[in-house]
């Protein structure tokens, strides 16, 4: 399957890419596995001795953003120690093959190398009638295939993990492990995931013969365990409070927080801020924009608007806000109060009224009530007296002033 | 009490009787409870809107960087603990507290307590002149603390699952990290601060009818609340068949 007798650093140096970047590669890889420094000669070691693993890449439902995200590197050094690393046998956007040609090198390793390939799968499955098929096997199909047979499986990217963008469309795209419950996945969500995480799962996977410690997700939770705003660097503005209030501000110029512009960064976990994109450079708050929380749960609908700060309220028309919906709520009990006590004014006068004009009163005592209710209408006499309609003010502000300071409980 | 220009038949049946005595309904606990719950709700309530939407810039000394927000949330956190304490002490004070102020007294179980809830809604429908003669809580407002405890209980929940979502460290993400799995970290923000409003609606209807019941009994209804004390409603008045409400 590939030029054997040769070692990973032998290959590597073949294809123009020195020891010193190797090394330091697997340096990089134990950070990003928060693992200590002396673990970098350890998985160099690891890494010069393993037998080229076969790695069988699947898309489905994809943009192929997450095999841009690991193929576009800025440094070509890295992509090619992943490739040379592991055997990737099948990786629809970069194998040569095509057709049944292509499609044999799957369904070969899966009948050969039964239990001992790596999956990585990129994409939602979808589970609806008659969605996307390849070479005749429906996707469901394939992904049962080549996931329940592999010795472990990587979902990559949030649609892998959970359905993603298309969970609710009308393929009903499903994550891996919806589709194959049981099998030994790691969910490497986020949009794209980062492909400094996945390659460290795939180093740990090679140097321990295990995969890292996994949330209640199961994603690793060296990438997954901590929350973005407590990597943030501008967490300090935040804590200040100092904020972006429109793109472009004084305050945006400057670097502050941007949580009003509806940063996630508070709800969200990922090690996005460490790891950073494109070989380092930088990451999304840093470049100015909110986080979106794109490595969380079912992101797409969690975290909408992108740009607001809480979920809309459902049901309630289109953008409807918790704020908006909370102070009608307000207002509506504040004038139903108000209302209600102008009523209770006009209705004890009129009350009194009918009860000095005619003995029996609008409400004659209901048959069966309680002995209170006699004592409180038996006594028309008392009121009797009393002309209609005296008196102006309301009850609210007639009569004795109640005990002030008091909020009791009626 | 038959001095006003309009006063009730109540009223002048009531100044027919020698003045009504005494009776001890709100033991100290609750009322301690009471204005510890309002004055923490009055702290949750701003802070946690400042929280949500932080109005105002954040300032520190001259030259140096303020801790506005972070101040904010230490004094938010706090005041939810004495928030939670205060309500983990009233539902056990449901359970020890005197007649007025037990758990049974605040839902419609007996006949008595089924014909008051009618009566009493039938006041506020204007379809009686008068509220049903009661010392402690009428059903209905017994009811609406049933759901606001509920809320409060909410509240709780979705607070010390944000607090361990904060904080990301044991004890708190063992004790309140399953929250997370219920709902998401921003649905559990949305309801928290969507039942801040809630309870602002029920602080306004709250106040309205202690008021219209102070000046509809004249028995002390919201000086209470300090003093622990209310003019006997009922004394005079026949007994009803429910042991926890005959003053014998
Ligand atoms: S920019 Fe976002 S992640 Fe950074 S401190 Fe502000 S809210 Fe937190
Ligand atoms: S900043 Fe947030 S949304 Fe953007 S890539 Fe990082 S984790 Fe994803």
């Amino acid at each position: 399957m590939f030029p054997s007798g040769q070692t990973l650093p032998e290959r590597l140096e073949e294809r123009g890419v020195s020891r010193r970047t190797f090394v330091s590669f697997c340096g990089v890889m134990a950070a990003t596995l928060a693992l200590p420094a002396a673990y970098r000669t350890k998985i160099a070691e690891a890494l010069s001795s393993v037998t080229r693993p076969v790695l069988i890449w699947r898309q489905f439902q994809d943009c192929a953003g997450n095999s841009e995200s690991i193929l576009r590197s800025p440094h070509p050094e890295v992509a090619e120690i992943v490739l040379e690393t592991l055997a990737w046998n099948y990786h629809e956007l970069i194998m040569a093959g095509s057709g049944e040609q292509a499609e044999a090198m799957s369904t070969q390793a899966v009948r050969d190398l039964k239990g001992k390939y790596i999956a990585v799968i990129e994409g939602a499955i979808p589970s609806g009638d008659g969605y996307c098929t390849i070479g005749g096997r429906s996707a469901v199909d394939i992904a049962r295939d080549v996931v329940g047979n592999a010795a472990a499986t990587l979902a990559v990217g949030a649609c892998a993990w959970d359905g993603g963008l298309v969970q609710h469309g009308p393929t009903e795209g499903q994550g891996v492990q919806d589709v194959v419950p049981g099998a030994n996945v790691v969910n490497l969500g986020g949009c794209p995931h980062n492909s400094a995480n996945t390659v460290a799962v795939l180093v740990h996977y090679l140097t321990f013969g295990q995969m890292p410690a996994l949330d209640q997700y199961n994603r690793p939770l060296f990438a997954y365990g901590d929350l973005i705003h407590d990597q943030c660097e501008r967490r300090a503005y935040y804590d200040a409070g100092l904020f972006v209030e429109a793109w472009g501000d004084e305050g945006h110029r400057k670097g502050y927080c941007l949580y009003k512009m509806g940063c996630k960064g508070p709800a969200a976990t990922y090690n996005c801020p460490n790891v950073r994109w494109n070989g380092g450079t930088s990451w999304p708050v840093e470049a100015g924009h909110n986080c979106i929380g794109c490595a969380s749960p079912e992101f797409w609908s969690t975290m909408s608007p992108f740009y607001g700060r809480l979920p809309n309220v459902e049901g309630f028309g289109a953008d409807t806000t918790a704020e908006t919906l909370g102070l009608a709520v307000v207002g509506a009990t504040t004038v139903a109060m108000a209302a209600h006590g102008v009523g209770k004014a006009i209705h004890s006068r009129t009350v009194r009224a009918h009860d000095s004009s005619a003995p029996a009163g609008p409400e004659p005592p209901p048959p069966g009530s309680a002995p209170t209710d006699t004592v409180t209408d038996s006594a028309p006499t008392a009121s009797g007296g009393e002309p209609p309609a005296t008196g102006g003010e309301p009850p609210a502000t007639g009569g004795e002033p109640p005990a002030t300071g008091g909020e009791p409980a009626p | 009490m038959a001095t006003t220009a309009r006063p009730s038949r109540r009223q002048l049946a009531a100044a027919a009787r020698p003045a009504r005595r005494s009776i001890y309904v709100f033991e100290l606990p609750v009322r301690i409870v009471h204005w510890t719950i309002v004055a923490a709700l009055i702290v949750l309530t701003i802070t946690g809107f400042y929280l949500y939407d932080p109005f105002t810039r954040g300032s520190g000394m001259p030259g140096q960087p303020g801790f506005t927000l972070a101040e904010m949330r230490f004094v938010h956190e706090t005041a939810g603990f004495v928030f939670i304490a205060a309500v983990i002490f009233r539902i056990y004070w449901a359970f020890v507290g005197n007649q007025y102020v037990h758990w049974r007294a605040l839902l419609p179980l007996t006949k008595a307590q089924r014909s008051d809830l009618r009566d009493t809604t039938r006041f506020y429908a204007y379809l009686r002149r008068d509220p049903p003669l009661l010392n402690g809580h009428n059903p209905l407002a017994g009811m609406a603390y049933v759901l606001l405890y509920l809320g409060f209980i909410v509240t709780i929940i979705t607070g010390l699952g944000l607090f361990a979502w904060v904080l990301h460290v044991p004890p708190w993400t063992t004790l309140f990290g399953w929250t997370w799995s219920v709902m998401s970290v921003q649905t559990m923000m949305l309801i928290h601060f969507f039942l801040m409003f809630m309870y602002i609606g029920f602080a306004i209807h709250h106040v309205y009818s202690a008021v219209l019941y102070d000046l509809e009994e004249r028995n002390g209804e919201l000086s209470s609340m300090i003093t622990g004390y209310k003019d006997d409603v009922l004394e005079g008045e026949t007994p009803r068949d429910d042991p926890r409400r005959a003053q014998a």
